[in-house]
């Protein structure tokens, strides 16, 4: 059994690797405002743990101006995506350990 | 750090709901752009229709013909980009089969039934179709299908002229309202 992830573990972390992890394209970038509202998080608590996930090597988060305006844009990396995936494989392990 | 069974039941219910909720709004931002050209297309079938009254009967087999070749490539396009997406076709053909269902009982009973009746059929099995798909894709859907409902109903006790004017605002401005709508509360990618 690997261990837990304690950077994807945090409630609001977890929430945010799912959102982007269900996005699925490994291409695929969503918008710092969708990606507030989809979680319902304010700004300064989702900013904080995107800077998290980012230092990680978890998350990519590029910004960029459309129409004049500045826009951030989140996506997850291809070792973000691993680790999300090793962190819910870990967490029913778990469970299935306690039904056992 | 040691996670116990409860709480990692916790989290995975918590990534489902995440899940679940982006999945949905995947769903909204997809099926904008086919209300809104339902929409449009049903504001010119109206238009012709009033123009040309004499050939309705061909003006809303053809906009439902474009209507469904419209949506098909638009999905088809959305297929293309996003290839791990994953759609349900049960849902889009038993959609497409409820309106192939209204367009012929449309064509059937046009010569037969009231006029005002047969300005309701359709349109309101349309939205039948977008409440059907709601249980599956989003409470929205529900909502919008329920109001264009209530509003074809009312339009419905209008005299003519009126009845087809109502209805030709409320069918289109319905879907293209909630087209926007859809697009605005959607994931933008």
């Amino acid at each position: 059994m690997s261990g837990a992830n304690e950077i994807i573990h945090q409630a609001m972390r977890l929430k945010i690797m799912a959102a982007l992890n269900a996005i699925s394209s490994k291409k695929t970038a969503i918008e710092f405002t969708r990606l507030k509202a989809l979680l319902g998080a304010t700004d300064g608590n989702l900013g904080a743990h995107l800077e998290t996930l980012e230092k990680a090597g978890y998350i990519v988060i590029e910004k960029r101006f459309e129409e004049r305006k500045p826009q951030t844009r989140v996506r997850m990396s291809p070792a973000g995506r691993r680790a999300f995936a090793e962190h819910v494989a870990y967490l029913r392990e778990i469970i299935d350990s306690a039904g056992a | 750090m040691t996670i116990d069974p409860n709480e990692a039941a916790a989290s995975l219910q918590d990534i489902a709901t995440i899940e679940r909720r982006t999945h949905e709004a995947l769903c909204y931002s997809g099926s904008s752009t086919i209300f809104i050209v339902w929409g449009a297309l049903v504001a010119g079938g109206y238009g012709l229709t009033e123009l040309y009254p004499r050939s309705a009967m061909i003006i809303w087999p053809a906009v439902t013909a474009t209507g469904c070749a419209a949506t098909a490539l638009i999905i088809a396009m959305r297929r293309r980009a996003r290839p791990q997406e994953v759609r349900d076709w049960r849902l889009i053909w038993a959609l497409a089969l409820l309106a192939a269902f209204g367009a012929i009982w449309s064509y059937l009973l046009g010569p037969v039934v009231p006029r005002p009746l047969m300005y309701s059929f359709q349109p309101t099995l349309f939205m039948l179709g977008i409440i059907l798909a709601g249980l599956w894709l989003g409470r929205f859907f529900v909502v919008l299908g329920l109001v264009g409902i209530a509003l074809i109903a009312i339009g419905h006790l209008q005299p003519e002229p009126w009845l087809r004017w109502w209805m030709a605002a409320v069918q289109s401005g319905t879907l293209i309202v909630g087209g926007v709508w859809l697009g605005r509360s959607g994931v933008s990618r």
